[in-house]
């Protein structure tokens, strides 16, 4: 028997208007694989993980996570997701910590592990005492941590990242990919945007360059160097 | 099963008690607290004094009523009858929570032989006004002002979370949308009811403190209920707003324009709409009519009036007698008893009439509850506090049979203590007052108010309903 596929698109389009954002896009994630998609502003990354998560609908084609449809089976099969948005933003009001163990009980609807909570935070580098202040205080890269803190401490099937190191202090960012191996080492499914090409080849095992909402190359990433990545990359940029 | 009802509630549960939450560090909702507290709490406390007094005062004077009819020297019945006797209204004692239609009714009715005095039967007192705005008390606060207290709060978390994008968080992690509204509402209702609970407090107090009469708890339990289920309503709706229309502030805009016409506008509106579909006679016309009525039946006062006189021969006949003076009673008294019950007839009847058409006016009104959840809460919540029009109407019924029973009772003397000869020249010695029963309004049972309460209750029940299906099948906008 096949094993599930983690995510798979099948001519999945989305336009606003007559504006074409994501245009017949398919693509099979395995289980336990890392996908990066690289792609210039504008070139539809956002949308094509809203259109995954089901927060967008698509205008034709279909998503499928973990064997659920999307369109039928949006809540089953977003227990098994985590999520980190391209600007996070948290309830203001309450700590890290308070927002970090909401989204957890909220998504695994099972009662927290506060230390486990805290260990976590910790390792994406937010301290006890900055983790306890309400996150009203906090500057973009606390909260985008905050959100990393939450994806790792669920330890969701899948990870749908939308440029989660943007905001991230270089320290800050090593240590992510570090999250993100161990993950992979775990056999969660990674799907990652971003616009670090550097970062993109050391962790993908796969990179998808997507333009004008068109994926116009995929390439293995072990079997070759950054510099020729980045060639390919702005060859399509300039082209 | 049970598990997996459990696993379900438990992100409303969480929604709700983050909602919870965020109010406590709010200082809006805080300063709103105290606002409501204060005010409602004062509110309470004028109503429960003015009522306390009004009912003492009240008492002494029927108590000085009783007293003066029972002081009355020695007098001829018919007399006593015309001296009348006073039944004074009490203020219901659930009327500090909801005054209802107390201040547009009368506070006396003055009781004798055929004559109809009424508080409320006549028209004189204008229009229904069952939805008219009195002083402000507890009910009406809770009624008027926590939903717009519900969509402000409403409003500030939308905001924030539409805002923030924090409705996507929630899709991204499996809550479904039935589950996210559920935990709004209840979140909502929490915070609404925590405001509200201090002052309840007070009210239950208060209600220690009053005279215990039947049915008094119950309906001071259904009352409870009653907002509660209110409460939730406005909640459910407005949170169906909320997550349909994106804007929060389109959202915010609309529910106070809904509540500007549904609170202010409509409440206004279907009286006047009511007295134009059923016009109510003025008091002029009905007291006309009625004068019509009487004077057209037998009348015991006019010895020329055919009936009576068929009547007399009828009477003169089944007792073997030639003339009313061999009769083994008074006649004059039993002419005055068969009047009395004749012109009572009429007055009841016409009575009923006013009262049907008071009924229609109401039930017209009625109708819209099922429209505006407002129109239906006001109604049973004076139904319960005994302060509606169905109870003014009690009254008035009662106080009538009082008087018809003590007029009739006076008849009897007349017919049997008073000779015929002379009879205007004798008296009956003052104890015989003493035996009259002194006039007592006792509020209606649960299932007399219950038959009253259908019709509002359903439309509620409809809500309630309603806003279940709208949370089921309403889906969170996210993007
Ligand atoms: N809600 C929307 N309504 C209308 N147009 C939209 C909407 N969301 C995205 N678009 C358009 O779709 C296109 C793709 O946008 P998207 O946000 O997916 O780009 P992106 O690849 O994530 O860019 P960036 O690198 O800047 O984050 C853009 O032209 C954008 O203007
Ligand atoms: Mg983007």
């Amino acid at each position: 028997m096949e094993t599930t596929l983690a995510i798979k698109l099948d001519g999945l389009s989305k336009s606003f208007g007559n504006q074409k954002a994501v245009v017949d896009l398919n693509l099979s994630l395995s289980q336990g694989e890392v996908f990066c998609l690289l792609g210039p502003n504008g070139a539809g990354k956002t949308t094509t993980i809203n259109l995954i998560l089901g927060i967008l609908p698509p205008s034709s084609g279909r998503v499928t996570v973990l064997g659920h449809e999307m369109e039928q089976n949006a809540t089953t099969a977003l227990r098994q997701v985590s999520f980190i948005p391209e600007t996070v933003s948290l309830y203001p009001q309450l700590s890290g910590l308070e927002n970090l163990t909401y989204f957890a009980e909220l998504a695994d609807n099972k009662k927290i592990d506060l230390a486990r909570a805290a260990e976590v935070l910790n390792q994406v580098g937010l301290s006890e005492k900055e983790y306890k202040q309400p996150a009203g205080s906090y500057s973009k890269g606390m909260r985008q941590k905050v959100c990393l803190a939450l994806a790792f401490y669920r330890n969701a099937q899948i990870l749908v990242l939308d440029e989660p190191t943007s905001g991230l202090d270089p320290g800050s960012a090593n240590e992510f990919l570090r999250l993100i191996s161990e993950a992979r080492d775990r056999n969660q499914t990674v799907f990652m945007v971003t616009h670090d090409i550097f970062r993109a080849k050391a962790i993908a095992d796969r990179i998808g360059i997507l333009r004008s909402g068109r994926l116009v190359q995929e390439i293995d990433a072990q079997s070759i160097s950054v510099t020729r990545i980045e060639e390919i990359y702005l060859e399509y940029f300039n082209a | 099963m049970l598990k997996r009802i459990q696993a379900w509630l438990r992100p409303p549960v969480t929604i709700a008690r983050k909602d919870w939450t965020w109010a406590k560090c709010n200082n809006l909702v805080l300063s709103t607290v105290i606002v409501v507290s204060l005010l409602s709490g004062f509110s309470l406390i004028a109503h429960f004094d003015f009522q306390k007094e009004n009912n003492r005062q009240a008492k002494e004077l029927q108590h000085l009523v009783e007293q003066q009819w029972d002081q009355q020297p020695a007098r001829h019945p018919h007399r006593v009858a015309h001296f009348g006797h006073f039944a004074i209204r009490q203020l219901s004692p659930l009327s500090f929570i909801d005054n209802g239609v107390n201040p547009f009714v009368g506070n006396a009715t003055f009781l004798e032989a055929h004559q109809l005095n009424s508080t409320n039967f006549s028209a004189a007192v204008d229009s229904p006004n069952t939805l008219r705005f009195g002083e402000l008390t507890i009910g009406s606060i809770i009624q008027l002002f926590l939903p717009l207290f519900i969509f402000s709060l409403l409003f500030g978390q939308y905001r924030q979370e539409r805002d923030g994008q924090l409705l996507r968080m929630h899709h991204v992690s499996g809550v479904s949308s039935f589950q996210f509204q559920v935990g709004k509402l209840v979140g909502n209702l929490l915070i609404v009811l925590t405001i509200i609970f201090p002052t309840w407090l007070v009210c239950l107090a208060l209600m220690l403190r009053i005279e215990v009469i039947p049915t008094i708890w119950p309906r001071f339990w259904l009352l409870t209920l009653l907002y509660l289920v209110y409460l939730f309503v406005w909640s459910g709706f407005a949170v169906l707003v909320f997550t349909r229309l994106k804007n929060p502030r389109k959202a915010f805009a609309t529910l106070l324009a809904l509540w500007t016409l549904f609170f202010i506008i409509v409440p206004r509106l279907l009286p006047v709409a009511a007295e134009t579909v059923y016009p109510a006679p003025t008091a002029a016309e009905f007291n006309r009519k009625l004068h019509r009525a009487v004077s057209a039946s037998i009348n015991a006062h006019n010895i020329s009036d055919q009936r009576f006189i068929a009547e007399k021969e009828r009477l003169l006949k089944r007792h073997g007698v030639e003339r009313v003076e061999d009769l083994p009673f008074n006649f004059r008294g039993f002419g005055m008893s068969i009047g009395e019950e004749s012109s009572t007839e009429i007055f009841r009847r016409q009575i009923a009439q006013l009262e049907a058409r008071h009924i229609q006016q109401n039930r017209f009104i009625e109708t819209f509850g099922i429209v505006n959840p407002l129109i239906a809460v006001r109604f049973l919540s004076q139904l319960l506090a005994g302060a509606g029009y169905h109870h003014a109407f009690d009254f008035d019924k009662q106080a009538e049979q009082h008087r018809y029973q003590f007029v009739q009772k006076l008849n009897e003397l007349h017919m049997h203590e008073i000779a015929y000869e002379n009879d205007r020249d004798q008296k009956l010695t003052s104890q015989f007052w003493q035996e009259f029963k002194d006039f007592q309004y006792d509020l209606p049972s649960l299932p007399w108010v219950s038959k009253r309460a259908l019709y509002s209750s359903l439309a509620l029940f409809v809500w309630v309903i309603l806003t279940f299906v709208g949370l089921a099948t309403f889906k969170v906008r996210v993007q």
